[in-house]
């Protein structure tokens, strides 16, 4: 098909890609071969068949890529420019593929006949009604709400998550050790048995420390988010997860820090009986705004909050913190503080990979904020 | 217009039509499957592209397994199962290399090349012979056992592979198969061999949605998802089962049963299959005289009879003591 020819579907396809679905070239080329066999030339449902089973994933998709389609005009559809051609042309521009592939069968000619008539009706159609009405802006667009619109996706999210290790071989040797296998077969002089090791697990545990409520609210379906795909996907060994609100309070007596169990701040818990739990492979990640979302500087909330950090340091091995808030918000606020004693990053897959790079032992410092 | 069947019969390929059984092949036992349009349109398509696996998603017991076979059966093509478990690889559905059995045998050999084979094959004249190897013919390779995708790609006849809930597993398992997928050829690193496929295998993938799949291997998915019969789609599905069954029970059942979907709602929770009307049928029909079945049916508007093959939440249990 030369390039001057007009293709049919490309308008859906570039609005589709527009819209943000992964789609490549290959998957356009499919849907062109498939059409070039005549299935669906000039049939609607049949185009959306082919359409919805090449192009859409999920059902969600199903459905919008359907209300698109309907939305669309006829001339939209078949043909790459709807505004630069006349309607004179259109009745050429139309691809039938199967005239000029197989005009020796009988059947097929008068198949085609039947559909360029057909074609012919559906112009004549669009000419009638204006062009407009029919194919672009009409007053109710639908639109649906995303639930999980977040900087990070929550696959982004299982694959950072992975790069948390620390890898320990226990349990029942079920591996073969190839390398001891040969020392063992060099030594004895034959091969008897394979030597066996006990597969590698993860021993990392984390400890989430969430701020809630409070300027926190707009990023609670993040965290939670967050804490899900630790725990469903992390593959861990051990994901705790503690709440505080702007940072964690002493209790009346003054003497340990109180963090709850439950997002709703209910069931306390003191630092104390926490650290009980905690063993010296624990990494901790605390995600809050700290600040940032309102833009205070708090110097009470920033002498607790490095006081907390400092009692925290030896109960656990590496520490790092999450700011939803984008890291060009914190300054002047008391996030640009505390970042300065923790290495602090902002809530997007870049951040994350970082933060977890931190808890690996890796020397990084926080996102840098000028006073 | 052009119905995809025909084009796929000008292109010298058989369209899956789901077409009823016949007398030999429920004589045989095998299981009826009623396609919906938009189903049977999907396969065909994938037919028609070849190399593209088909995606298959819905609720649990619609059906998607099910469907792999049918086409097999229905295509007269061999069908490879393959059930994926949390711990599955890519690497399994391809082949498997038994270093371990090979190093074993060269020391039976005493280390002499042209000796391994026939220690190798006096082992297995003892043992239970599962590698690529045929006794018979004494061909093949005798530490290489294939999986199910590696059994299609060197398979001589067309092949329906079936990746059953490839959600269960790890999140980059489905991109570790893309470029056997992509190109249709087996590499075995292990004797250094290639094998490229004869008739590119006819792939059907389902997944439960337990997790996202990775886009890149999304992309070179065709996909459908599989609706939830209507009622008069039951009714022809229990009839395909239940051939000489009455059809006042069968009507009396799919109208007890929709009514019971209803009253389900409409929350995430599971809601009862096309899998369980049909063992709940199988049930009912036990009842010898068809008239009071119905008349249990029809009386027990905030009862059910045999709710165990029904119910399986306790939330469910409590829609009957309203």
């Amino acid at each position: 098909m030369t390039s001057s020819l007009p293709l049919p579907l490309l308008n859906l396809f570039n609005l589709l890609r527009r819209q943000g679905w992964v789609l490549g070239i290959d998957d356009y080329l499919s849907a062109l071969s498939v059409v070039e066999t005549g299935i669906g030339v000039g049939d609607r449902e049949q185009l959306k068949q082919i359409c919805t089973v090449l192009w859409s994933k999920t059902p969600q998709e199903v459905e919008r890529l359907s209300q698109l389609l309907d939305r669309l005009s006829d001339r939209a559809l078949f043909t790459e420019k709807t505004e630069t051609q006349s309607p004179k042309d259109t009745p050429t521009s139309f691809p039938s593929p199967r005239k000029t592939n197989l005009p020796d069968d009988p059947v097929e000619k008068v198949q085609a006949e039947i559909q360029a008539e057909a074609k012919d009706l559906e112009i004549a159609e669009s000419l009638q009604s204006p062009e407009l009405s029919r194919s672009t802006s009409s007053p109710t667009v639908p639109y649906r709400f995303r639930r999980d619109y977040f900087p990070v996706t929550s696959r982004q999210m299982k694959q950072s998550w992975r790069f948390l290790r620390l890898p320990v071989r226990e349990g029942v040797p079920t591996e073969l050790d190839i390398k001891a296998t040969i020392t063992q077969v060099s030594r004895e002089g034959i091969f008897s048995t394979p030597v066996l090791r006990p597969r590698r697990y993860n021993r990392a545990d984390l400890l989430l420390l969430i701020d809630q409520k409070g300027s926190m609210v707009p990023f609670h379906p993040l965290c939670r988010q967050l804490i899900e795909t630790a725990i469903r996907d992390g593959k861990l060994r051990q994901v705790n997860v503690y709440y505080f609100q702007n940072c964690p309070q002493k209790d009346e007596k003054k003497e340990n820090y109180l963090l709850f169990r439950q997002a709703t701040l209910f069931q306390p818990i003191s630092l104390r009986e926490l650290s009980i739990t905690l063993d010296r492979r624990t990494v901790v990640l605390i995600v809050s705004d700290a600040g940032a979302a309102r833009g205070w500087l708090d110097r009470d909330r920033i002498e607790e909050t490095e006081k907390f950090l400092a009692r925290l340091q030896p109960l656990v091995r590496y520490r790092a913190w999450l700011n939803p808030m984008p890291s060009d918000c914190w300054k002047g606020t008391s996030a640009a503080a505390i970042a300065r004693t923790i290495p602090m990053f902002s809530l997007s897959r870049q951040g994350l990979n970082q933060a977890i790079a931190v808890l690996q032992g890796r020397y990084l410092t926080g996102v840098e904020v000028e006073e | 217009m052009l119905d995809i069947e025909a084009v796929l019969e000008n292109k010298q390929k058989t369209p899956y039509r789901g077409r009823e059984l016949t007398e030999e092949e429920r004589q045989r036992r095998i299981d009826p499957y009623r396609p919906s349009k938009a189903l049977k349109y999907a396969v065909n398509l994938a037919i028609l592209l070849e190399k593209r696996p088909l995606l298959l998603k819905g609720e649990p017991g619609s059906g998607k397994t099910c469907l792999a076979r049918a086409v097999a059966n229905e295509l007269k093509w061999e069908y490879e199962p393959w059930y994926i478990k949390s711990t599955t690889i890519a690497q399994d559905g391809l082949y498997r290399y038994d270093s371990v059995r090979r190093l074993q045998d060269t020391q039976l050999a005493g280390g002499q090349d042209s000796k391994i084979r026939e220690a190798a094959i006096a082992r297995l004249a003892t043992s239970e012979a599962f590698e690529e190897y045929n006794k018979d013919t004494n061909k093949g390779n005798v530490y290489l056992r294939y999986g199910p995708l590696g059994k299609a790609f060197t398979n001589d006849k067309p092949t329906v592979v079936l990746i059953d809930e490839i959600d269960k597993a790890d999140i980059d398992f489905p991109n570790d198969l893309l470029r056997e997928l992509n190109e249709g050829v087996l590499r075995i690193e292990e004797i250094g061999q290639e094998k490229k496929t004869k008739h590119p295998p006819l792939i059907f993938v389902t997944s439960n949605d337990e997790k996202d799949l990775p886009d890149a291997f999304l992309r070179r998915c065709l996909f459908r998802n599989v609706e939830f019969p209507d009622s008069t789609e039951l009714i022809e599905i229990i009839k395909l089962h239940h051939a000489n069954s009455d059809q006042g029970l069968i009507e009396a059942a799919v109208e007890r049963f929709c009514k019971l979907r209803v009253d389900m709602g409409t929350d995430k929770g599971k809601k009862v299959s096309t899998a369980e009307l049909l063992d709940w049928y199988t049930v009912l029909v036990c009842n010898p005289d068809s008239d009071v079945a119905i008349k249990a049916l029809e009386l027990s508007n905030n009862d059910i009879p045999y709710p165990e093959v029904l119910l399986k939440r306790l939330e469910d249990w409590r829609l009957l003591d309203r």
